[in-house]
């Protein structure tokens, strides 16, 4: 039990555990979806494939960005803080985003998504109608805030045993509208530009 | 550049970054080869996608502000290697890599000559590969700070130069997507006609 319990507080296992999540909940969306030989098949699951990659890091990104911004208002705010201490703060949040992809995994193997044919592949819509008719897109989409709240409130109590609560949470809420910042100006330099 | 992250390394990363650049873009003509060599029966039937509106009714300057933006957010992304441990610049490059290669395997394979391709992507394509890969070294940079974490101070960040990156990535993007936009979209129009 007690084994059990110091690997509960092993920094990287969580991450390890979204990690083999993402790839279990990749590999049943992609091949659900995508299934056949057919060339066009083969460049949707390998652009898809590349995408969630690319996502994942970046994800990995943003947190880091997060704990930055965490300790820079720790340290103004005047709390003795040290990047190991944000690092694990970081890492033992991710038990929430490992739960959240591990039961998209429990929702796609309970109701698998109907595979696309090759006449749906060239409809613009068509994909984006079959991701809103399969339950787990639809659910981990519901639930995507549930996720990113237990995450934020994990990552202001674990940083509030060494800090003050207050503090705490005064730099989560920092760390997350900054992120939000960012993200934002990401999605405006990226987006289409409106017609003039 | 005289300071811990500047002085011995930024050339070797650009190196590494031009290396899984090029990987990437190895892997990618692969694909595409492999692609091309499977049975096309089933394709013959969706012959008729056509490109949607939206990306046919572009002016020059439209063209030349939807390629700049999207490739600054290119080299922001990858500049976020330095708080990822080098994570997103080395799947980001390698992404754009085997994109640029399956373009180029996919030109080749419907029978473009090398001289066409080259002129399709060469001219800008310098200055915009050239600007992703000195975001690249940048980004993978952010391998040396995870090691570095508790030693880190102002003086190793603001060696980094960042806001000199930025700049010279926005004026070389710049410079790029108006090579793109006003002759390399001529050309490709030029192709199409011809063929």
């Amino acid at each position: 039990m007690k084994a059990l319990a110091r690997l509960a507080k092993a920094p990287l296992l969580p991450v390890g555990f979204w990690l083999a999540g993402l790839v279990a909940f990749t590999v049943l969306a992609i091949d659900g979806l995508f299934v056949g030989a057919n060339p066009v098949f083969v460049v949707a699951r390998l652009t898809a494939y590349v995408t969630v990659g690319t996502l994942a890091a970046v994800t990995v990104a943003f947190v880091a960005m997060l704990g930055l911004a965490c300790g820079m208002m720790l340290t103004w705010l005047g709390e003795p803080t040290n990047p190991r201490l944000i690092v694990v703060a970081m890492c033992r949040s991710y038990w929430w985003v490992g739960s959240y992809v591990w039961l998209g995994v429990a929702l796609l193997a309970i109701d698998p998504p109907v595979a696309l044919t090759a006449l749906e592949m060239v409809e613009p819509h068509a994909l984006e109608a079959r991701i809103g008719g399969t339950a787990a897109f639809t659910w981990m989409a519901r639930l995507r805030h549930v996720a990113l709240a237990g995450f934020l409130v994990t990552v202001a109590w674990l940083l509030a045993q060494q800090s003050k609560p207050l503090n705490a949470i005064l730099s989560v809420a920092f760390g997350a509208a900054a992120l939000a910042a960012l993200t934002t100006a990401l999605g405006f330099l990226a987006g289409e530009p409106t017609p003039v | 550049m005289e300071t811990p992250f500047g002085k011995h390394h930024w050339f070797g990363n650009f190196c590494c970054a031009v290396a899984v650049l090029l990987i990437g873009l190895a892997s990618g003509m692969g694909i595409a080869d492999w692609i091309s060599s499977m049975p096309t029966e089933t394709l013959t039937s969706m012959g008729g996608a056509r490109p949607t509106e939206s990306s046919i009714d572009r002016t020059a300057w439209e063209l030349f502000a939807f390629i700049l933006r999207r490739n600054m957010t290119v080299f922001v992304v990858l500049l976020l290697g330095l708080v990822s441990a080098g994570t997103v610049t080395i799947v980001v490059l390698l992404g754009n890599g085997i994109a640029i290669g399956q373009l180029i395997g996919f030109a080749k394979g419907a029978g473009m000559s090398n001289v066409a391709v080259a002129n399709l992507l060469l001219p800008h394509g310098v200055l915009e590969l050239g600007a992703l890969c000195v975001a690249g070294a940048v980004g993978l940079q952010g391998a040396r700070i995870a090691l570095r974490l508790p030693t880190l101070n102002r003086a190793c960040l603001g060696s980094l130069r960042l806001g000199l990156v930025l700049a010279y990535g926005l004026a070389s993007l710049s410079v790029a997507a108006g090579i793109e936009a006003f002759v390399t979209a001529d050309y490709a129009e030029s192709l199409r006609g011809w063929s």
